[in-house]
């Protein structure tokens, strides 16, 4: 059997982890980024330092401040940390074009083929890990295993700046060892029930057939049977193939006038041109969407050979689509323009370090 | 049993057994070093299933026991011991006794050692077909060229230095990360039988570049995929990289376009400045060549820039701008000792060879970045 190999990356209290970098009066010292411990805010990352009170993310600010009062409370600033994030995708896509970012802190690569052409995920964690720190100065954690449930619990096992591997032959072990509410997929409430069932570890929910399971958790029931038993087929998918990037707007009033039509198309393309270079993207498939008075709606698109991003090319073709419906005729509520069928631009390295060609 | 030794030696000879070990070993067994004492010699093993050290040192003891102990504690206590003969006190069940004879000194130290049992044999030195080596020459093989191999182990023939006879009589060392190559042919007094060259893994090259001395001599042997290094009472097993190094020769450049020679501390002071304003990873600074000096520039946004001149000599009178990593051309430049080096230039997208100005059996490779075309003029 082939195994896939995949690898889960999760940066350690990222944010935290960059305020810290950014700022070294901060070093060493619990920070806390979230809503202001006055303020009904959360946290939404805390350094290890504040960890060791108790405080983790997703706790209100206020009781955060309670367990520790001296602890550094920043805003937080999401276009340095977007910034960073794109530095550490950019690392990805140097082995592989399948990296799934879940967040702007984690991510999931299925290395079985890459482009490095390197045998081993856990050499190319190693690898990634060891290039973020060295162009980030943060540490990162990774779990590398066969399926996406693995890595990611994987990636928890060790933190910070751990690396796990779990092998095909070590998942049963890996599995039974586990805690239930490290399980993903299962909360609080769910892991409250488990518990009073008496399924503590991973071992105890493998004794549970997926008849009882499914009677007890519904559709989520199998779900955990399978991933309980190691099986967990979910692909790593890329943004781009699932993703198109699509802006709409209802208009202020119903209108048959085509001069306004265009406008408001200019203005989506702007707005679309805008997010696909966001995304570092072009798509060959445009999409127009009109929504007339009478709620109903139509779409039309076009597929062209060479994909596109610049507002202009984009707006062009969504006048000709506009062209193939009854806009004008019919009174219109609503213009919506996508882009689909998005690659990955290749970033232009106008400056690139050459390298010798050695043959043979 | 009760083990007399020196404290000086012993605190030596575990940290050099104890620099190869991983703290992260998932085999508990190797994150220890293995004791093995007999009447006069204490062997201390180490090893990471990759490269292996065996070091002896003088010790006096009436009997023979084996034990596996902690390096880094060992050494953390005999370090801060004063430096008096030391007493080790070893019984049954491995635990340690540690003893200074220091008067000034009233203490207790006892480290919980572990059985041998479970540490993997280490191969012995062969001695068929070793050569031997001055270790200050080996030293310069190595050092002349390790900051061109690789750090990313992906690639592991790039990890490491690939050492090759090419002539009779001659030894060749080359380092290469694929971006830079450096490549250094000496003359030695015997036949070194290398057959096709060996790959030796990176790591082992740290090591020896720590272990050999300016003076004395070493012993090299190598069987199947392992090599073998005795200098002075230490020994290293290391394994071999199985694969084949690239074709190097391919890419040093048979001539140049041009030539220039440049002194050297004045290039790389030069170099210094000029890089405080480029950004990692690229460190990308210009080389303008042209009427007899170099202008270099380094031009970063939202960070500044900077320019110097420095006066070469220059064999045609060409001009030309080269994008190049400063760091690549400091780490050159720091290994070339003599005052003044030559740089053959091949073009804008092609190789920059660094040499000593009279030894063309040196070299030091490096590509370029490709830069915006509005500095072709």
């Amino acid at each position: 059997m082939n195994y896939r190999k995949i690898i889960h990356v999760d940066m350690d209290a990222f944010y935290a982890s960059v305020e810290q970098r950014n700022n070294p009066q901060l070093h060493g010292k619990p920070v806390i980024v979230g809503g202001n411990p006055k303020s009904r805010g959360v946290v939404a990352s805390c350094s290890y330092e504040a960890r060791r009170y108790g405080i983790h993310s997703a706790m209100a600010s206020s009781t955060a401040y309670r367990l520790c009062p001296h602890a550094v409370f920043v805003n937080g600033n999401f276009d340095e940390y977007i910034k960073v994030s794109r530095q550490i995708r950019d690392i990805f896509y140097e082995y592989t074009d399948l990296v799934e970012p879940l967040s702007l802190d984690e991510a999931y690569l299925d290395v079985t083929e890459n482009k490095v052409t390197c045998a081993s995920a856990t050499m190319i964690a190693r690898e990634a890990k060891q290039r973020i720190f060295e162009r980030t100065r943060l540490t990162a954690s990774a779990g590398v295993s066969f399926n996406k449930f693995l890595a990611k619990v994987a990636s928890d096992f060790r933190k910070p700046n751990g690396i796990t591997v779990v092998t095909p032959e070590l998942a049963d072990r890996f599995i039974d060892g586990l805690a239930i509410g490290k399980f993903y997929g299962i909360g609080k409430v769910t892991e409250k029930r488990m518990q009073d069932l008496g399924i503590k570890t991973g071992a105890d929910l493998k004794k549970i057939s997926r008849e009882d399971l499914t009677r007890l958790f519904g559709k989520a029931g199998g779900y955990y049977y399978d991933i309980a038993h190691g099986l967990d087929d979910r692909p790593v998918e890329p943004y781009y193939l699932r993703k198109s990037i699509g802006k709409e707007t209802t208009l202020e009033h119903d209108t048959d006038d085509r001069t306004l039509m265009t406008a408001v198309l200019k203005s989506l393309s702007g707005k679309v041109s805008e997010s696909l270079d966001k995304h570092r993207t072009k798509g060959k498939t445009v999409t127009l969407k009109v929504k007339y008075a009478d709620f109903t709606s139509v779409t039309r698109s076009i597929t062209i050979s060479d994909s596109v991003s610049d507002p202009n090319s984009i707006l062009m073709h969504a006048e000709n689509l506009l062209g193939k419906t009854e806009a004008g005729i019919k009174k219109v509520r609503l213009l919506g323009i996508s882009v689909s069928n998005l690659d990955i631009e290749e970033p232009e390295f106008e400056e690139q370090q050459l390298v010798f060609s050695f043959i043979g | 049993m009760i083990i007399h030794v020196s404290r000086e030696s012993l605190l030596k000879s575990i940290n050099i057994a104890d620099s190869i070990v991983s703290s992260k070993n998932i085999n508990i067994i190797l994150s220890n070093c293995l004791f093995n004492v007999s009447q006069d010699t204490t062997e201390i093993v180490s090893t990471d299933n990759e490269i292996a050290v065996r070091t002896k040192l003088g010790s006096k003891t009436d009997s023979t026991i084996s034990f596996a102990a902690n390096g880094k504690k060992f050494s953390s206590i005999l370090k801060e011991l004063p430096n008096d003969e030391l007493v080790l006190n070893v019984n049954e069940s491995f635990l340690i006794d540690i003893t200074s004879t220091s008067k000034e000194l009233k203490g207790h130290y006892a480290l919980f050692g572990l059985s041998p049992g479970e540490f993997p044999e280490i191969p012995q030195f062969t001695d068929d077909n070793s050569i031997e080596f001055d270790q200050g020459f080996l030293k310069k093989m190595i050092s002349k060229v390790m900051y061109a191999a690789s750090t990313d182990t992906i690639k592991p023939v790039f990890n490491g230095i690939y050492f090759v006879s090419e002539t009779p009589g001659t030894i060749t060392s080359v380092g290469t990360d694929s971006r830079r190559l450096s490549l250094l042919t000496r003359s030695i007094d015997q036949e070194a039988n290398l057959g096709s060259g060996i790959i030796i893994p990176l790591k082992t090259i740290h090591e020896l570049n720590r272990l050999l001395e300016p003076a004395g001599t070493c012993r090299f042997s190598f069987v199947n995929n392992q090599c073998f290094f005795k200098i002075a009472d230490t020994e290293i097993i290391s394994r071999i990289v199985d694969g084949q190094f690239p074709n190097y020769r391919q890419v040093v450049p048979k001539e140049y376009l041009f030539e220039i020679e440049v002194e050297t501390k004045k290039f790389l002071d030069s170099v210094r400045r000029v890089m405080i304003f480029t950004r990692e990873p690229a460190y990308k600074i210009i080389l303008n060549i042209q009427d007899n000096k170099i202008i270099l520039q380094a031009n970063t946004p939202e960070l500044g820039e900077a320019e110097e001149e420095i006066a070469v000599k220059s064999n045609k009178d060409e001009k030309i701008s080269i994008g190049i990593n400063a760091q690549f051309l400091i780490d050159s430049l720091k290994e070339m000792d003599s005052e003044y080096i030559t740089c053959g230039i091949t073009g804008q997208m092609s190789p920059l060879t660094i040499s000593p100005l009279e030894d063309r059996n040196y070299l030091s490779i490096i590509m370029p970045i490709q830069i915006k075309s509005s500095h072709n003029e």
